[in-house]
Protein backbone atom coordinates (compact mmCIF):
# COMPACT_ATOMS: atom_id res chain seq x y z
CA UNK A 1 0.00 0.00 0.00
CA UNK A 2 2.70 2.18 0.99
CA UNK A 3 4.63 1.59 -2.27
CA UNK A 4 1.25 2.40 -4.49
CA UNK A 5 1.32 5.72 -2.59
CA UNK A 6 4.89 6.48 -3.33
CA UNK A 7 3.99 5.88 -7.19
CA UNK A 8 1.34 7.90 -7.22
CA UNK A 9 2.53 10.69 -5.62
CA UNK A 10 5.56 10.46 -8.68
CA UNK A 11 3.13 10.65 -11.18
CA UNK A 12 2.04 13.78 -9.44
CA UNK A 13 5.20 15.39 -9.06
CA UNK A 14 6.20 14.30 -12.26
CA UNK A 15 2.93 16.13 -14.20
CA UNK A 16 3.72 19.54 -11.30
CA UNK A 17 7.21 19.28 -13.00
CA UNK A 18 6.14 18.80 -16.61
CA UNK A 19 3.78 21.59 -16.23
CA UNK A 20 6.29 23.78 -14.39
CA UNK A 21 8.74 23.05 -17.49
CA UNK A 22 6.34 24.66 -19.98
CA UNK A 23 5.60 27.49 -18.34
CA UNK A 24 1.74 26.05 -18.21
CA UNK A 25 1.21 26.35 -14.80
CA UNK A 26 -2.59 27.50 -13.65
CA UNK A 27 -3.89 27.22 -9.90
CA UNK A 28 -6.34 25.04 -10.75
CA UNK A 29 -3.96 22.27 -11.65
CA UNK A 30 -2.50 22.47 -8.46
CA UNK A 31 -5.51 21.93 -7.29
CA UNK A 32 -6.86 19.02 -9.29
CA UNK A 33 -3.64 17.43 -8.97
CA UNK A 34 -3.51 17.67 -4.68
CA UNK A 35 -7.53 16.73 -4.71
CA UNK A 36 -6.51 13.83 -7.52
CA UNK A 37 -3.30 12.63 -5.16
CA UNK A 38 -4.63 13.95 -1.64
CA UNK A 39 -1.61 12.08 0.18
CA UNK A 40 1.33 13.93 -1.97
CA UNK A 41 -0.72 17.54 -1.83
CA UNK A 42 2.16 18.59 0.63
CA UNK A 43 4.90 17.39 -1.34
CA UNK A 44 3.16 18.90 -4.34
CA UNK A 45 2.72 22.21 -2.53
CA UNK A 46 6.24 22.48 -1.29
CA UNK A 47 7.95 21.81 -4.95
CA UNK A 48 5.75 24.96 -6.50
CA UNK A 49 6.37 27.19 -3.89
CA UNK A 50 10.17 26.37 -3.95
CA UNK A 51 9.97 26.81 -7.70
CA UNK A 52 8.32 29.99 -7.51
CA UNK A 53 10.44 31.37 -4.84
CA UNK A 54 13.19 30.97 -6.98
CA UNK A 55 11.91 33.14 -9.30
CA UNK A 56 12.86 36.09 -6.50
CA UNK A 57 16.65 35.06 -6.58
CA UNK A 58 18.30 38.02 -8.24
CA UNK A 59 20.81 37.65 -11.31
CA UNK A 60 23.63 40.55 -11.34
CA UNK A 61 24.91 41.32 -15.08
CA UNK A 62 28.50 40.32 -15.93
CA UNK A 63 30.79 43.86 -15.78
CA UNK A 64 32.17 45.11 -18.91
CA UNK A 65 35.33 44.05 -17.28
CA UNK A 66 34.49 39.81 -18.53
CA UNK A 67 34.25 41.32 -21.91
CA UNK A 68 37.56 42.80 -21.60
CA UNK A 69 38.82 39.27 -20.53
CA UNK A 70 37.26 37.83 -23.41
CA UNK A 71 38.86 39.70 -25.76
CA UNK A 72 41.94 39.61 -25.24
CA UNK A 73 41.98 36.04 -24.40
CA UNK A 74 40.44 35.89 -28.27
CA UNK A 75 43.44 38.07 -29.40
CA UNK A 76 45.89 35.99 -27.74
CA UNK A 77 44.39 32.65 -28.94
CA UNK A 78 44.30 33.82 -32.37
CA UNK A 79 48.09 35.29 -32.37
CA UNK A 80 49.30 31.85 -30.54
CA UNK A 81 47.26 29.70 -33.94
CA UNK A 82 49.06 31.85 -36.50
CA UNK A 83 52.12 31.62 -35.07
CA UNK A 84 51.90 27.51 -34.47
CA UNK A 85 52.39 25.51 -37.61
CA UNK A 86 49.31 23.91 -39.15
CA UNK A 87 51.14 20.36 -38.89
CA UNK A 88 51.51 20.79 -35.16
CA UNK A 89 47.82 21.82 -34.58
CA UNK A 90 46.64 18.37 -36.83
CA UNK A 91 49.11 16.31 -34.57
CA UNK A 92 47.41 17.28 -31.34
CA UNK A 93 44.17 14.94 -32.44
CA UNK A 94 46.39 12.16 -34.15
CA UNK A 95 46.40 8.86 -32.60
CA UNK A 96 49.65 6.85 -33.49
CA UNK A 97 49.01 2.82 -32.61
CA UNK A 98 46.63 3.57 -29.78
CA UNK A 99 48.84 6.43 -28.36
CA UNK A 100 47.30 9.56 -28.17
CA UNK A 101 49.47 12.53 -28.93
CA UNK A 102 47.02 15.36 -27.89
CA UNK A 103 49.36 16.13 -24.72
CA UNK A 104 52.44 15.80 -26.88
CA UNK A 105 51.61 18.14 -28.87
CA UNK A 106 49.99 21.09 -27.13
CA UNK A 107 52.63 20.68 -25.03
CA UNK A 108 55.39 21.24 -27.55
CA UNK A 109 53.24 23.76 -29.21
CA UNK A 110 53.47 25.70 -25.81
CA UNK A 111 57.84 25.07 -26.14
CA UNK A 112 57.52 26.26 -29.89
CA UNK A 113 55.90 28.98 -28.25
CA UNK A 114 58.07 29.66 -25.55
CA UNK A 115 61.04 28.68 -27.61
CA UNK A 116 60.41 31.57 -30.13
CA UNK A 117 60.39 34.00 -26.56
CA UNK A 118 63.40 32.80 -25.33
CA UNK A 119 65.36 33.36 -28.64
CA UNK A 120 64.27 36.59 -28.99
CA UNK A 121 64.94 37.49 -25.80
CA UNK A 122 68.62 38.98 -26.50
CA UNK A 123 66.98 40.95 -29.18
CA UNK A 124 64.44 42.49 -26.74
CA UNK A 125 67.57 43.34 -24.55
CA UNK A 126 69.24 45.05 -26.90
CA UNK A 127 66.41 47.46 -27.64
CA UNK A 128 66.84 48.92 -24.11
CA UNK A 129 67.10 47.30 -21.27
CA UNK A 130 67.93 50.74 -19.06
CA UNK A 131 64.47 52.37 -20.40
CA UNK A 132 62.27 49.03 -18.74
CA UNK A 133 64.56 48.91 -15.69
CA UNK A 134 63.80 52.75 -15.17
CA UNK A 135 60.18 52.28 -15.86
CA UNK A 136 59.62 48.87 -14.46
CA UNK A 137 61.28 48.77 -10.84
CA UNK A 138 59.20 50.81 -9.16
CA UNK A 139 56.27 48.73 -10.31
CA UNK A 140 57.84 45.34 -8.68
CA UNK A 141 56.07 45.86 -5.82
CA UNK A 142 52.37 45.97 -7.46
CA UNK A 143 53.16 43.14 -9.78
CA UNK A 144 53.84 40.92 -6.64
CA UNK A 145 50.42 41.75 -4.58
CA UNK A 146 48.59 41.11 -8.29
CA UNK A 147 50.43 38.25 -9.19
CA UNK A 148 49.89 36.58 -5.67
CA UNK A 149 46.34 38.06 -4.59
CA UNK A 150 44.40 39.51 -7.69
CA UNK A 151 41.11 37.16 -7.66
CA UNK A 152 40.37 37.62 -11.56
CA UNK A 153 42.49 35.18 -13.84
CA UNK A 154 43.00 37.99 -16.51
CA UNK A 155 44.72 40.21 -13.93
CA UNK A 156 47.18 37.76 -12.67
CA UNK A 157 47.73 36.70 -16.41
CA UNK A 158 48.70 40.43 -17.38
CA UNK A 159 50.63 40.46 -14.36
CA UNK A 160 52.57 37.06 -15.44
CA UNK A 161 52.66 38.82 -18.94
CA UNK A 162 54.66 42.48 -17.70
CA UNK A 163 57.04 40.68 -15.58
CA UNK A 164 58.53 39.42 -19.26
CA UNK A 165 59.02 43.00 -20.00
CA UNK A 166 61.43 43.38 -17.22
CA UNK A 167 65.29 42.70 -17.74
CA UNK A 168 65.90 40.84 -14.48
CA UNK A 169 63.81 39.22 -11.27
CA UNK A 170 64.01 40.29 -7.34
CA UNK A 171 63.70 37.68 -5.50
CA UNK A 172 60.52 38.21 -4.27
CA UNK A 173 58.80 38.02 -7.78
CA UNK A 174 60.35 34.96 -8.35
CA UNK A 175 59.17 33.47 -5.11
CA UNK A 176 55.76 34.56 -6.35
CA UNK A 177 56.35 33.19 -9.74
CA UNK A 178 56.76 29.96 -8.20
CA UNK A 179 54.12 30.19 -6.23
CA UNK A 180 51.82 30.92 -8.79
CA UNK A 181 53.11 27.99 -10.86
CA UNK A 182 52.72 25.44 -7.46
CA UNK A 183 49.35 26.23 -6.44
CA UNK A 184 47.51 28.78 -8.99
CA UNK A 185 43.81 26.94 -9.42
CA UNK A 186 43.97 28.23 -13.28
CA UNK A 187 45.98 26.36 -15.46
CA UNK A 188 46.50 28.90 -18.31
CA UNK A 189 48.00 31.24 -15.44
CA UNK A 190 50.35 28.61 -14.60
CA UNK A 191 51.00 27.51 -18.17
CA UNK A 192 51.72 31.55 -18.44
CA UNK A 193 54.49 31.25 -15.62
CA UNK A 194 56.56 28.49 -17.63
CA UNK A 195 56.73 30.43 -20.28
CA UNK A 196 57.19 33.56 -18.22
CA UNK A 197 60.11 31.82 -15.88
CA UNK A 198 61.42 30.16 -19.00
CA UNK A 199 62.72 33.60 -20.04
CA UNK A 200 64.63 34.00 -16.67
CA UNK A 201 65.74 30.36 -16.97
CA UNK A 202 69.25 31.69 -16.44
CA UNK A 203 68.48 32.58 -12.98
CA UNK A 204 69.33 29.75 -10.83
CA UNK A 205 66.31 30.35 -8.67
CA UNK A 206 63.76 30.41 -11.19
CA UNK A 207 65.48 26.65 -12.50
CA UNK A 208 65.07 25.58 -9.03
CA UNK A 209 61.18 26.82 -8.63
CA UNK A 210 60.49 25.56 -12.22
CA UNK A 211 61.98 21.61 -10.57
CA UNK A 212 60.23 22.25 -7.25
CA UNK A 213 56.36 22.58 -8.91
CA UNK A 214 57.04 19.42 -10.94
CA UNK A 215 55.00 17.10 -8.27
CA UNK A 216 52.26 20.02 -7.60
CA UNK A 217 50.89 19.51 -11.06
CA UNK A 218 47.37 17.84 -11.49
CA UNK A 219 46.92 19.07 -15.36
CA UNK A 220 48.63 16.60 -18.06
CA UNK A 221 49.74 19.25 -20.32
CA UNK A 222 51.54 21.58 -17.48
CA UNK A 223 53.04 18.04 -16.66
CA UNK A 224 54.17 17.44 -20.19
CA UNK A 225 55.24 20.84 -20.64
CA UNK A 226 57.25 21.27 -17.61
CA UNK A 227 58.67 17.68 -18.91
CA UNK A 228 59.74 19.67 -22.11
CA UNK A 229 61.20 22.28 -20.25
CA UNK A 230 63.31 20.30 -18.75
CA UNK A 231 64.37 18.50 -21.53
CA UNK A 232 65.30 21.78 -22.66
CA UNK A 233 66.93 22.98 -19.72
CA UNK A 234 69.61 19.50 -19.65
CA UNK A 235 68.70 19.58 -16.08
CA UNK A 236 69.23 16.38 -14.14
CA UNK A 237 67.91 18.08 -10.67
CA UNK A 238 64.67 17.62 -12.06
CA UNK A 239 64.73 13.19 -12.10
CA UNK A 240 63.96 13.11 -8.30
CA UNK A 241 60.81 14.88 -8.85
CA UNK A 242 59.81 13.72 -12.13
CA UNK A 243 59.79 10.24 -10.03
CA UNK A 244 57.85 12.04 -7.16
CA UNK A 245 55.19 12.73 -9.78
CA UNK A 246 55.29 9.32 -11.42
CA UNK A 247 54.59 7.87 -7.57
CA UNK A 248 52.10 9.82 -5.85
CA UNK A 249 50.08 10.86 -9.00
CA UNK A 250 47.53 8.63 -11.48
CA UNK A 251 49.29 9.43 -14.66
CA UNK A 252 47.79 9.49 -18.07
CA UNK A 253 49.74 6.56 -20.21
CA UNK A 254 51.01 8.66 -22.37
CA UNK A 255 52.27 11.23 -19.30
CA UNK A 256 53.66 8.97 -17.63
CA UNK A 257 55.62 7.52 -20.97
CA UNK A 258 56.88 10.99 -21.66
CA UNK A 259 57.69 11.02 -17.68
CA UNK A 260 59.93 7.73 -17.91
CA UNK A 261 61.66 9.29 -21.39
CA UNK A 262 62.44 12.64 -19.52
CA UNK A 263 64.58 10.61 -16.91
CA UNK A 264 65.83 8.73 -18.88
CA UNK A 265 67.07 11.58 -21.34
CA UNK A 266 67.96 13.37 -18.11
CA UNK A 267 70.31 10.92 -16.64
CA UNK B 1 19.45 32.32 -42.58
CA UNK B 2 21.84 29.20 -41.77
CA UNK B 3 24.84 31.44 -41.24
CA UNK B 4 23.40 33.00 -38.01
CA UNK B 5 23.08 29.60 -36.42
CA UNK B 6 25.63 28.52 -33.54
CA UNK B 7 25.95 25.42 -35.56
CA UNK B 8 27.26 27.11 -38.33
CA UNK B 9 29.30 29.99 -36.38
CA UNK B 10 31.10 26.84 -34.12
CA UNK B 11 31.78 25.53 -37.42
CA UNK B 12 33.27 28.65 -38.65
CA UNK B 13 35.30 28.60 -35.75
CA UNK B 14 36.54 24.82 -36.26
CA UNK B 15 37.14 25.76 -39.88
CA UNK B 16 39.77 28.66 -38.22
CA UNK B 17 37.58 31.49 -38.27
CA UNK B 18 38.14 31.58 -34.70
CA UNK B 19 36.95 35.48 -34.36
CA UNK B 20 33.47 33.52 -34.97
CA UNK B 21 33.90 32.60 -31.65
CA UNK B 22 33.24 36.15 -30.36
CA UNK B 23 29.30 36.25 -32.09
CA UNK B 24 28.86 32.79 -29.70
CA UNK B 25 30.49 34.57 -26.55
CA UNK B 26 27.98 37.85 -27.24
CA UNK B 27 25.13 35.67 -27.75
CA UNK B 28 25.27 33.57 -24.62
CA UNK B 29 27.58 35.29 -22.48
CA UNK B 30 25.25 36.22 -20.34
CA UNK B 31 23.27 32.98 -20.04
CA UNK B 32 26.51 31.32 -19.10
CA UNK B 33 27.34 34.10 -16.63
CA UNK B 34 23.85 33.74 -15.24
CA UNK B 35 24.67 29.86 -14.89
CA UNK B 36 27.93 29.83 -13.18
CA UNK B 37 26.61 32.77 -10.74
CA UNK B 38 23.59 30.61 -10.01
CA UNK B 39 26.01 27.67 -9.39
CA UNK B 40 28.96 29.89 -7.29
CA UNK B 41 26.72 32.63 -6.03
CA UNK B 42 30.01 35.04 -7.13
CA UNK B 43 30.58 37.34 -9.73
CA UNK B 44 33.70 37.67 -10.10
CA UNK B 45 34.41 34.08 -10.49
CA UNK B 46 31.55 33.76 -12.93
CA UNK B 47 33.21 36.09 -14.78
CA UNK B 48 36.29 33.71 -14.63
CA UNK B 49 34.13 30.91 -15.55
CA UNK B 50 32.77 32.61 -18.28
CA UNK B 51 36.29 33.37 -20.10
CA UNK B 52 37.93 30.02 -18.86
CA UNK B 53 34.83 28.33 -20.93
CA UNK B 54 35.16 30.16 -24.08
CA UNK B 55 39.05 29.48 -23.89
CA UNK B 56 37.91 25.61 -23.43
CA UNK B 57 35.57 25.74 -26.60
CA UNK B 58 38.42 27.06 -28.32
CA UNK B 59 41.06 24.56 -27.20
CA UNK B 60 38.71 21.76 -27.86
CA UNK B 61 36.76 22.70 -30.90
CA UNK B 62 37.42 20.29 -32.71
CA UNK B 63 35.57 17.83 -30.09
CA UNK B 64 32.38 19.16 -31.59
CA UNK B 65 30.64 16.94 -33.59
CA UNK B 66 27.70 19.75 -34.86
CA UNK B 67 24.95 16.51 -34.50
CA UNK B 68 22.92 18.00 -31.84
CA UNK B 69 22.38 21.32 -30.69
CA UNK B 70 25.04 23.91 -30.11
CA UNK B 71 23.87 24.64 -26.80
CA UNK B 72 24.50 21.05 -25.12
CA UNK B 73 28.22 20.78 -26.44
CA UNK B 74 28.67 24.33 -24.83
CA UNK B 75 26.52 23.31 -21.56
CA UNK B 76 28.32 20.05 -21.24
CA UNK B 77 32.22 22.01 -21.54
CA UNK B 78 30.17 24.61 -19.29
CA UNK B 79 29.65 21.83 -16.83
CA UNK B 80 33.30 20.31 -16.92
CA UNK B 81 34.84 23.66 -16.53
CA UNK B 82 32.59 24.61 -13.25
CA UNK B 83 33.24 21.24 -11.61
CA UNK B 84 37.01 21.06 -12.88
CA UNK B 85 37.57 24.45 -11.02
CA UNK B 86 34.50 23.08 -8.17
CA UNK B 87 36.83 20.10 -7.56
CA UNK B 88 40.33 22.06 -7.48
CA UNK B 89 39.19 24.73 -4.76
CA UNK B 90 35.80 24.30 -3.05
CA UNK B 91 34.11 27.19 -4.93
CA UNK B 92 30.75 27.36 -3.03
CA UNK B 93 31.35 30.94 -1.07
CA UNK B 94 28.06 30.86 0.92
CA UNK B 95 26.60 34.39 0.62
CA UNK B 96 29.42 36.04 -0.82
CA UNK B 97 27.57 38.19 -2.78
CA UNK B 98 24.84 38.10 -0.12
CA UNK B 99 24.55 41.32 0.36
CA UNK B 100 26.22 43.03 -2.75
CA UNK B 101 22.92 42.72 -4.96
CA UNK B 102 20.24 42.91 -2.48
CA UNK B 103 20.82 45.52 0.16
CA UNK B 104 20.06 48.59 -1.41
CA UNK B 105 16.52 49.67 -0.18
CA UNK B 106 13.91 51.32 -1.91
CA UNK B 107 12.35 54.51 0.05
CA UNK B 108 9.56 54.08 -1.47
CA UNK B 109 8.23 50.62 -0.30
CA UNK B 110 8.07 49.76 3.48
CA UNK B 111 11.35 49.06 5.36
CA UNK B 112 10.41 45.90 7.52
CA UNK B 113 8.77 44.48 4.19
CA UNK B 114 12.10 45.10 1.75
CA UNK B 115 13.96 43.80 5.15
CA UNK B 116 12.53 40.55 5.07
CA UNK B 117 12.20 40.26 1.26
CA UNK B 118 16.25 40.86 1.50
CA UNK B 119 16.70 38.33 4.23
CA UNK B 120 14.52 35.98 2.35
CA UNK B 121 16.71 36.14 -1.25
CA UNK B 122 19.92 35.55 0.93
CA UNK B 123 18.49 33.04 2.69
CA UNK B 124 17.22 31.42 -0.86
CA UNK B 125 20.98 32.19 -1.88
CA UNK B 126 22.73 30.52 0.63
CA UNK B 127 20.37 27.51 0.63
CA UNK B 128 21.01 26.78 -3.19
CA UNK B 129 24.56 26.64 -2.51
CA UNK B 130 24.00 24.28 0.16
CA UNK B 131 22.34 21.35 -2.17
CA UNK B 132 24.56 18.81 -3.99
CA UNK B 133 26.75 20.11 -7.28
CA UNK B 134 23.90 17.63 -9.43
CA UNK B 135 20.57 18.89 -8.22
CA UNK B 136 21.90 22.54 -8.26
CA UNK B 137 23.09 22.45 -11.66
CA UNK B 138 19.66 20.65 -12.91
CA UNK B 139 17.80 23.14 -10.88
CA UNK B 140 19.97 26.67 -12.37
CA UNK B 141 19.66 24.96 -15.71
CA UNK B 142 16.01 24.05 -15.46
CA UNK B 143 14.64 27.19 -13.71
CA UNK B 144 16.99 29.93 -14.27
CA UNK B 145 18.20 29.10 -18.02
CA UNK B 146 15.11 27.74 -19.04
CA UNK B 147 16.13 24.34 -20.52
CA UNK B 148 14.08 21.40 -20.75
CA UNK B 149 14.29 18.03 -19.02
CA UNK B 150 15.88 16.20 -21.56
CA UNK B 151 17.92 19.00 -23.15
CA UNK B 152 19.67 18.91 -19.26
CA UNK B 153 20.00 15.05 -19.91
CA UNK B 154 21.57 15.12 -23.08
CA UNK B 155 23.78 17.55 -21.45
CA UNK B 156 24.45 15.83 -18.05
CA UNK B 157 24.43 12.63 -19.94
CA UNK B 158 21.78 10.49 -17.34
CA UNK B 159 18.18 10.11 -17.85
CA UNK B 160 15.61 12.34 -17.95
CA UNK B 161 13.61 11.14 -14.83
CA UNK B 162 17.14 11.32 -12.87
CA UNK B 163 17.18 15.15 -13.83
CA UNK B 164 13.70 15.63 -12.86
CA UNK B 165 14.30 13.98 -9.40
CA UNK B 166 17.24 15.89 -8.78
CA UNK B 167 15.10 18.71 -9.44
CA UNK B 168 12.52 17.69 -6.85
CA UNK B 169 14.63 16.36 -4.34
CA UNK B 170 16.39 19.71 -5.19
CA UNK B 171 13.45 21.69 -4.08
CA UNK B 172 12.73 20.10 -0.87
CA UNK B 173 16.20 20.20 0.44
CA UNK B 174 15.75 23.49 -0.50
CA UNK B 175 12.63 23.80 1.31
CA UNK B 176 14.58 21.72 4.67
CA UNK B 177 17.76 24.08 4.86
CA UNK B 178 15.81 27.11 4.63
CA UNK B 179 13.73 26.22 7.99
CA UNK B 180 17.32 25.53 9.46
CA UNK B 181 18.75 28.61 8.63
CA UNK B 182 15.37 30.79 9.39
CA UNK B 183 16.00 28.89 13.15
CA UNK B 184 19.70 29.39 13.46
Amino acid sequence: MKQQDQNNCRIAIDSLLKELENESFTKEKLDMLCHQFPDCAENLQTTLAMWQQLEEVPSPEPSPAMDAGFYKMLSEFTTEQAKASKAWWDLDWVRLNGFNLKWVALAGVFMLGMASGVILWPEKQARGIADIEQNLNSDQAVDWVALTSAQSTTERLMSIQQIRERAELDDQIVQALGEVLMHDENENVRLSAIETMLYFADNPKVRENLIRAIPYQSSPLIQMTLAEVMVALNDSRAVNEIRQLLETQQLELEVKMKMEETIETLL
Amino acid sequence: MDVLQDKYLMKKVQDGDLSKMSLLYERHKRDLFGYFYGLTNDADKSEDLVQNLFYRLLKYRHTYRGDGKFVYWMYSVAQNTWRDQFRKKKLIDYGSDAYTYDSLPNKEKNAEELLLATERKNLLKEALQQISPEKREAIVLSRFQGLKYQEIAKISNVSENAIKARVHRGLMELKEIILKLENQ
